[in-house]
């Protein structure tokens, strides 16, 4: 039929639209900043011409690795909140209302003070075992994942009330983090780990951007193979295992593959608030809830999102530059709200 | 032998027996109606025959082989399950919604076969013009078509109805439940399904099955178990069954 072919169409015209568009923002996001380079200066260091000037582009590579780290990041935050939100059968789900990133963090955090001691090198540390943090973020993701889906399917919490259970247990991580920075560290050590709990795509280096761009990568395919599964999921699980997909199975292996994920960004970048809530949602907006369309459409989206709140943090205040996760809060808290307030219907 | 066999089943939903001692055979093409009033446990042993429960005795068998050891892919081959509810989320399009049926027959992605089987089982439904549209903007007798698609393109031998004329008025009952006759005749689908109106089970279906308290009370052709005793003791209502008008109307 004709109107099905132009739908799917349609919806791979969106798809392209916003490849685009993220495409486009690379170079432009490259160019401002500070030192205001050209777009064509931008281009040339995206095609290796060496013609720049070798200040101009020590400056723009960082640049570069800190729009490479938005879209990778962008990229696994957008794809692990639309999985979150089909498992779950939740639209207020995402790893960060439901406290992953925040477990994370405070992962992050305490291999910092344990693996430091005294010391704020944490690059140091980074270099020499890069490792060590995404491990106890995931370590501290696992527990909230493994006390939300004890909520969601043993206490047989409602849509909100798992949301707010999650938000109450963020607060817990936070409380265990002051503490921690009130009774243990000095100012520098504080410092450090406030930081942290904001997100910030600056803090990530070459061997992290490598890091991530591969999970980011890995999870694409996952989610991209998983996408039909996650329709089933997202219509019930009697109807999902009378179709051959196991649901409680599904459930915890996506969950599994999404915490990975956003431990890995929460180790190398902080806690970026909203991100994974507000991306899925623009993405179903655009081309629907067929996972085949939104899988990618949701990582595309958060990959621009991340760019553009990061291009905005960079230049709203310049010369200060805000961490992107406090950006992101000032979109994301109202949505929250309003997601809330509606019922998540 | 017969295409389910039901033999000695008994269902606990934790500590609450839902099902007791359950035995039936259903053979193939075969329309059959499980009867009797809430919670009597007639979703229950729907989604039993369909493995979705697992039960504590007894086995059920489609074509001879236990459906809790064949793998989940094959068995979603060999029978279609109609929820009466699904979870409805916006923006998911009625060809969407309808191309998760054929999920036992995909590997990564729908093909264009697959879209092409998707279309045709909608004309079936007669719903082919509602492809594009949102599952969350249809009638209830739309979306119990598009439902039944959904479980056809499977290509299933057996198809288990969950009330599939609960929440419609009675020309889109008796819709649904020509439709279902005609898939019976023309496809040799062997249909079970759960019904509230006992005059409609009278009707279409040729067999029916009676429970009370998750145990059997009455089972076998139609004609046969449609009395008012039956009735009276299931329901604890007094009827009046005209067998000239296959019709059973209740007495107050
Ligand atoms: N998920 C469940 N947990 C606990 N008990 C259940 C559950 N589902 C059904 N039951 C109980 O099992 C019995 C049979 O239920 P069901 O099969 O839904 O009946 P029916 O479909 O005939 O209304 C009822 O007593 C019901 O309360
Ligand atoms: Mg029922």
């Amino acid at each position: 039929m004709n109107r099905i072919a132009r739908l799917f169409k349609l919806r791979k015209l969106f798809l392209t639209v916003i490849l685009l568009l993220l495409l486009l923002l690379i170079p432009l996001s490259i160019s401002i900043g500070v030192y205001r380079a050209t777009l064509l200066d931008a281009f040339k260091l995206m095609l290796g011409d060496n013609s720049i000037p070798v200040e101009v582009r020590a400056a723009l590579l960082l640049r570069l690795r800190r729009v490479l780290a938005s879209i990778a990041m962008g990229i696994v935050l957008g794809v692990t909140g639309t999985c979150m939100q089909a498992v779950l059968r939740n639209p207020m789900a995402s790893p960060f209302t439901l406290g992953i990133s925040q477990a994370a963090a405070l992962g992050v955090a305490i291999a910092l003070i344990l693996g430091i001691a005294g010391s704020v090198q944490y690059r140091v540390t980074l270099i020499s075992n890069p490792y060590i943090l995404p491990i106890f973020a995931f370590i501290f993701s696992l527990l909230q994942v493994s006390l939300i889906l004890v909520l969601a399917y043993r206490a047989m919490l409602s849509e909100r009330a798992l949301i707010l259970a999650a938000i109450a247990m963020s607060f817990l991580y936070q409380a265990i983090l002051s503490l921690v920075q009130y009774l243990a560290l000095n100012e520098l050590q504080i410092a450090m780990v406030v930081f942290w709990t904001f997100g910030d795509v600056g803090r990530v280096d070459w061997t992290a951007l490598k890091m991530i761009a591969i999970v980011a990568g890995v999870l694409a395919i996952y989610y991209m193979i998983r996408s039909l599964d996650l329709d089933l999921i997202s219509l019930g699980d009697d109807i999902a295992y009378s179709s051959g997909v196991n649901p409680k199975r599904l459930r915890l292996e996506a969950t599994l593959v999404s915490a990975f994920g956003v431990s890995m960004v929460t180790a190398f970048a902080g806690v970026i608030a909203f991100l994974c809530l507000v991306a899925p949602h623009i993405a179903r907006l655009v081309v629907g809830s067929s996972h085949r369309y939104l899988v990618p459409a949701s990582m595309l989206v958060g990959a621009a999102l991340l760019l553009v709140a990061d291009d905005i943090g960079r230049t709203v205040v310049s010369p200060i530059i805000l961490p992107v996760g406090i950006v992101l809060s000032f979109i994301g808290a109202p949505l929250l709200l309003y997601l809330l307030l509606r019922g998540g219907g | 032998m017969a295409l389910i066999r039901i033999q000695g089943v008994e269902v606990r939903y934790n500590s609450v027996k839902a099902l007791d001692d359950i035995s039936m055979d259903v053979d193939e093409g075969e329309i059959v109606a499980v009867l009797g009033p809430n919670g009597s446990g007639k979703t229950t042993l729907l989604k039993t025959i369909d493995g979705i429960l697992k039960p504590v005795k007894g086995s059920v068998y489609i074509d001879s082989k236990n459906v809790l050891q064949m793998g989940r892919k094959e068995a979603a081959k060999l029978v279609s399950f109609v929820p009466q509810h699904i979870n409805m989320v916006q923006g998911v399009k009625v060809i969407d919604f309808v191309v998760t049926g054929r999920k036992p027959h995909i590997d990564f992605a729908p093909t264009t076969r697959d879209i092409e089987l998707v279309l045709k089982y909608l004309r079936y439904v007669d719903a082919e013009h509602l492809a594009d549209r949102d599952i969350m903007e249809l009638s209830g007798g739309e979306f119990q078509r598009i439902l039944i698609a959904r479980a056809l393109v499977a290509e299933p031998r057996i198809i288990l109805l969950d009330e599939p004329t609960a929440n419609l008025d009675i020309k889109y009952q008796i819709a649904i439940l020509n439709l279902i006759a005609k898939l019976s005749k023309e496809k040799k689908l062997t249909v079970v399904m759960s019904l509230h109106d006992l005059t409609q089970a009278y009707r279409y279906a040729e067999k029916a099955i009676f429970l009370n308290n998750g145990r059997v009370h009455a089972m076998g052709k139609i004609e046969e178990v449609m009395n008012e005793e039956v009735i009276e003791i299931v329901y604890g209502v007094k009827a009046k069954v005209m067998p000239n008008l296959r019709a059973v109307i209740p007495i107050t």
